[in-house]
């Protein structure tokens, strides 16, 4: 049983940079972990697998929490999948022309915070400098419906404050953790995007708590594109978790989380 | 209170240090700071094993689930149906 989103991940060139950034933008900062085993079970999902990796958690209470990781971004390598809708856009965040096609997000532009892209909130007076919280992921997908019906099987329910056009459709997670929820746009485009890796730029993953990771994962590669890692073990911030991934039916990242009881 | 919130409760104190207090039944665990996610999995585990329950999605998405009084009554309704 999937409980709820975990974290986004996002990929970073310079950990120790990002870190700061978040921190300085209200984000706690739970752990940093330089250096750490990166499991070889990844290397499916990795364009160019390094066996040590450093990752940080970073938690908001108003939003989702992000996992920076940092694998090494290749310049120019398709992006992430998912893309996150902060809520307010720090200071020195760059507008850009929208490159989303087929939707208009009425509230909302692409905006570049340095060397990740992100949709920002954007009022008539400009950008709000307060926490970028993310409540909310657009994801580009090609076939709705079989998306819709993915998501569903995520955990994931029709929003009930949008209705479903045939360029989109509005869903969210309610968790019974404030910071498990999350809403998630679907928007249909016209073509397939290059399949991400886990080292992609941007926010290349999306990582959900279940309690039954292989009846989870049985049920959401079925659903997805069909590429899975069977669960694999790993120790993060002296936890031991276990940890399975896949595609889903654009070749979107997802990871499935399950706690280990010691 | 009743056996199941006395499990709930003792679980609590037990595992997360929470202290008896007037509204350890009432409060919202989450808010209260008893909870992290962890222990959040641990719970649903603990509880599914010992009451024999499995619970839904939709419970999950009950807001009695973050009391301990609330998730006592969902307990209660999973063993009778």
């Amino acid at each position: 049983m999937i409980i709820g989103i975990d974290h986004i991940a996002l990929n970073s060139l310079c950990l120790e940079k990002s870190v700061k950034y978040f921190s300085d933008a209200g984000y706690k900062i739970k752990f940093v972990n330089n250096d750490v085993p990166n499991p070889r079970a990844k290397i499916p999902f990795v364009a160019n697998y390094d066996p040590l990796h450093s990752i940080a958690f970073c938690q908001s209470s108003n939003g989702i929490a992000v996992e920076l990781i940092q694998l090494g971004a290749l310049p120019g390598s398709p992006s992430g999948s998912y893309f996150p809708v902060f809520n307010n856009l720090p200071k020195g965040a760059n507008l850009l022309a929208s490159n989303v096609t087929g939707w208009n997000i009425p509230e909302g532009k692409f905006c570049q915070i340095d060397e990740f892209s992100a949709i920002g909130i954007v009022d008539k007076n400009g950008i709000a400098s307060n926490v970028p919280d993310i409540n909310r992921i657009v994801l580009p997908c090609r076939d709705l419906a079989k998306s819709h019906a993915f998501w569903q099987k995520a955990g994931f329910r029709d929003h009930p404050d949008a209705s479903a056009s045939e360029n989109g459709s509005e869903l969210h997670f309610r968790a019974i953790v404030p910071q498990w929820n999350l809403r998630m746009s679907l928007l249909r485009v016209d073509k397939d995007r290059p399949a991400p890796m886990l080292d992609s730029p941007g926010f290349p993953c999306l990582a959900l708590l279940t309690t039954n990771i292989d009846d989870d994962l049985g049920r959401l590669a079925k659903a997805g594109n069909g590429e899975f890692l069977n669960p694999f073990n790993i120790t993060v911030n002296g936890k031991t978790l276990r940890l399975a991934m896949l595609r889903g039916p654009d070749r979107e990242i997802l990871e499935l989380i399950q706690f280990n009881r010691e | 209170m009743d056996e199941i919130q006395n499990w709930l409760a003792s679980w609590f104190k037990e595992k997360k240090g929470a202290t008896d207090c007037e509204d350890l039944y009432t409060c919202n665990y989450f808010q209260a700071g008893y909870i992290d996610s962890f222990g959040v999995v641990e719970l649903i585990m603990d509880i599914e094993s010992n009451f024999k329950i499995r619970f839904s999605q939709d419970h999950f998405q009950d807001r009695r689930f973050s009391s301990i009084k609330g998730l006592a009554d969902i307990i209660r309704e999973l063993q009778n149906s």
